[in-house]
């Protein structure tokens, strides 16, 4: 199913669908920066322009929540308080390579023991994509076989033209939350057809790099002992922003915290294999205890062991890793190098 | 949609502990003690293996993983020897029969015991890593009809580190059982074995040498050895068992990589494309060589 939706309804649109659930947009800051965030006026939601440093992971994976609450009675033993989050939530403007890392995370989530905060976060999760027509000359997910205007895991995708957006209906969520919105939308016409294939090309005419990475594929293990490591982690600083911005990056750790003797809460975080502590064993012995070490961890997860695990690449060459780098290592340049590494050997 | 809808989630929560009573309390060494815990009425562990573990939790303080030292499906409780070593483990020294621990699991894929069956088995362990171990030896005599001999090699740092001094007492006196103790210097008033579990496989560092050529040499294809300890120690007699020309998928290491959630999503454990603690804690050495080396 595909409507449209007129320009000057937008407004109106975003009012209807807040009612159903927390909406998060990118919206306007103080800053002028945009940011992922839940709408309080829905005049600050800014769905065009480039896609926010922070992906809207931390809407499914928040930085920081907390698992269980406890009251601890006597002799240590506690009664548990599961603290699920089931209110219902949409979020909008996710560019495509944001729907693949959460299509990806979801599929790690799912796998063999089951993550209920995130999933049950998913089930009242309702997420409308946005075909990106304004790629940054960071981005390069068509180097991962991706192009800007894939639905992945949307319920509705969402497109702009000069004078009318088109909606693309692709689940049954998507179906409920646009019945809500009736009155506003449109039948899209078989002329729309085109639309998005036609900024499909238009955007990844604009992509500055393409290293096709689908041709070595499963073969990537083969830079593990290069030296590229060394050339990249010479500069690193280890300050984990690469993965903290990164959408596909799923790593936490937990700890405790008590407001009373007797009352407190299990929490996780957000952690990063960049971090020495990381893997360090209680024995001291420290299984990757160099930058060089750790660095390659994080771009062979990406590139070979997540297709080891799931099939899937953990990249989805949104570039903001490239982009919070704050001693500008290029993750293009790196994959570039690696290809070059598996395609003809180091020299 | 309705706004702010709460259903209770019928969904298993694996990150949720359940809370087993400690009946009793043992000193083994200065640093290390073990705990017996009785698992509440109708939690009994599915299928346990030796080698799996458990995520031990202490409200308020945190939580940690640990290898279970036995199961005893006839009072059934676990064993854990617990070393003091961080927050968790030395705020777990201070608890005290009656007292309650907080238990995930069990995780991991443990040993392989059925291929195990009418084998041989030589178990290698330096230090704590006699813990995961003793889950394999309690097995052994739970059903020795079904296994040939058993040798154990345990290699201390010093005399006051050795673990489970009573037990080694009572498995020296089981038939078809060879119990062999190395510390890793000389001492005063030390008579037994002296050089690093290591060199077990070197003649010229350690009497216990012979222990494992007793098998190895006529029997390789009718023994299984399994080692735990650090990298440095499991990686040092795989050298000499490659030397040895021993079949590697007759070796079994347990690794311990550091972890957080023991279900394979906190990403702490990750080995190339394996979490050691969904994926292992115990590989084979023919798995092992598929990994990179970061354990």
């Amino acid at each position: 199913m595909r409507k449209r939706l007129k320009i000057n309804n937008l407004h109106a649109f975003l009012q209807e669908i807040q009612k159903q659930g927390s909406l998060i947009a990118p919206v306007k800051t103080n800053t002028e920066e945009r940011e992922f965030m839940p709408v309080e006026k829905i005049s600050q939601v800014a769905l065009e322009g480039s896609n926010p440093l922070r992906s809207p992971k931390e809407y499914l994976f928040p930085q920081m929540e907390t698992m269980y609450q406890y009251h601890i009675q006597k002799e240590g033993k506690a009664t548990i308080k599961e603290t699920l989050h089931q209110e219902p939530q949409i979020i909008i403007g996710i560019r495509p390579c944001d729907l693949h890392a959460l299509s990806y995370a979801k599929e790690f989530y799912s796998t063999t023991h089951k993550d209920v905060y995130i999933l049950e976060r998913w089930k009242h999760t309702t997420l409308i994509g946005w075909a990106c027509q304004t790629p940054l000359n960071t981005c390069f997910c068509t180097s991962l076989g991706d192009s800007p205007v894939d639905s992945k895991c949307a319920d509705i995708m969402m497109a702009k033209t000069d004078q009318f957006y088109i909606l693309e209906v692709l689940t049954a969520k998507g179906k409920d939350l646009v019945e809500t919105v009736g009155s506003l939308l449109e039948d899209s016409p078989d002329a729309d057809d085109d639309i998005i294939p036609t900024i499909r090309r238009q955007t990844e005419a604009m992509i500055r790099e393409k290293v096709d990475l689908l041709s070595i594929k499963g073969r990537i293990d083969s830079a593990y002992s290069s030296s590229i490591w060394k050339k990249y982690s010479d500069t690193c600083i280890a300050c984990g922003a690469c993965t903290f911005n990164c959408p596909t990056c799923t790593c936490f750790d937990t700890a405790d915290q008590l407001e009373t003797c007797q009352d407190g809460c299990r929490y996780r975080t957000w952690d990063t294999c960049q971090n020495y502590a990381f893997t360090l064993h209680a024995s001291g012995h420290n299984p990757r205890g160099t930058r060089e070490d750790r660095l390659r961890q994080r771009v062979m997860h990406k590139y070979h062991y997540s297709v080891e695990q799931l099939g899937l690449f953990s990249c989805t060459g949104c570039g903001r890793c490239t982009r919070s780098c704050p001693v500008n290592i290029d993750m293009v340049s790196i994959i570039k190098d690696i290809k070059e590494v598996v395609s003809h050997g180091e020299e | 949609m309705e706004k702010n809808k709460k259903t209770p989630s019928s969904t298993h929560n694996p990150y949720v502990p359940f809370f087993a009573q400690i009946r009793e309390v043992g000193q083994q060494t200065a640093t290390v003690k073990h705990f017996r815990v009785e698992l509440p009425k109708g939690n009994v562990p599915k299928n346990f293996i030796p080698g799996q573990f458990y995520q031990i939790s202490l409200p308020g303080v945190g939580e940690v993983p640990i290898s279970v030292s036995d199961y005893d499906p006839t009072n059934n409780t676990l064993l854990f020897c617990i070393a003091k070593t961080g927050v968790v483990t030395t705020q777990i020294h201070t608890l005290q029969k009656g007292d309650y621990l907080g238990l995930r699991g069990p995780y991991g894929n443990g040993f392989p015991m059925e291929q195990f069956q009418g084998k041989h088995l030589v178990l290698v362990a330096g230090g704590i890593g006699l813990v995961p171990l003793r889950s394999v030896i309690e097995d052994y005599f739970r059903h020795q009809d079904q296994y040939g001999e058993l040798e154990i090699l345990f290699g201390a740092r010093n005399s006051q580190e050795i673990i489970y001094r009573e037990e080694m007492k009572q498995w020296r006196l089981m038939k078809n059982t060879t119990c062999k103790i190395t510390i890793d210097k000389h001492e005063k008033g030390w008579d037994g074995n002296v050089g690093f579990v290591c060199n077990l496989v070197d003649k010229t560092y350690c009497d216990c040498s012979e222990v494992l050529f007793h098998h190895l040499s006529p029997e390789k294809n009718n023994t299984v050895i399994l080692i735990v300890g650090p990298p440095v120690m499991f990686q040092s007699i795989l050298d000499n068992l490659s030397k040895m020309q021993f079949p590697d998928d007759s070796v079994y290491v347990s690794l311990e990589n550091h972890m957080k959630c023991g279900i394979g999503k906190c990403g702490h454990c990750n080995c190339g494309s394996k979490y050691v603690c969904q994926d292992g804690p115990i590989f084979s050495w023919n798995e092992l060589k598929t990994l990179v080396k970061e354990y």
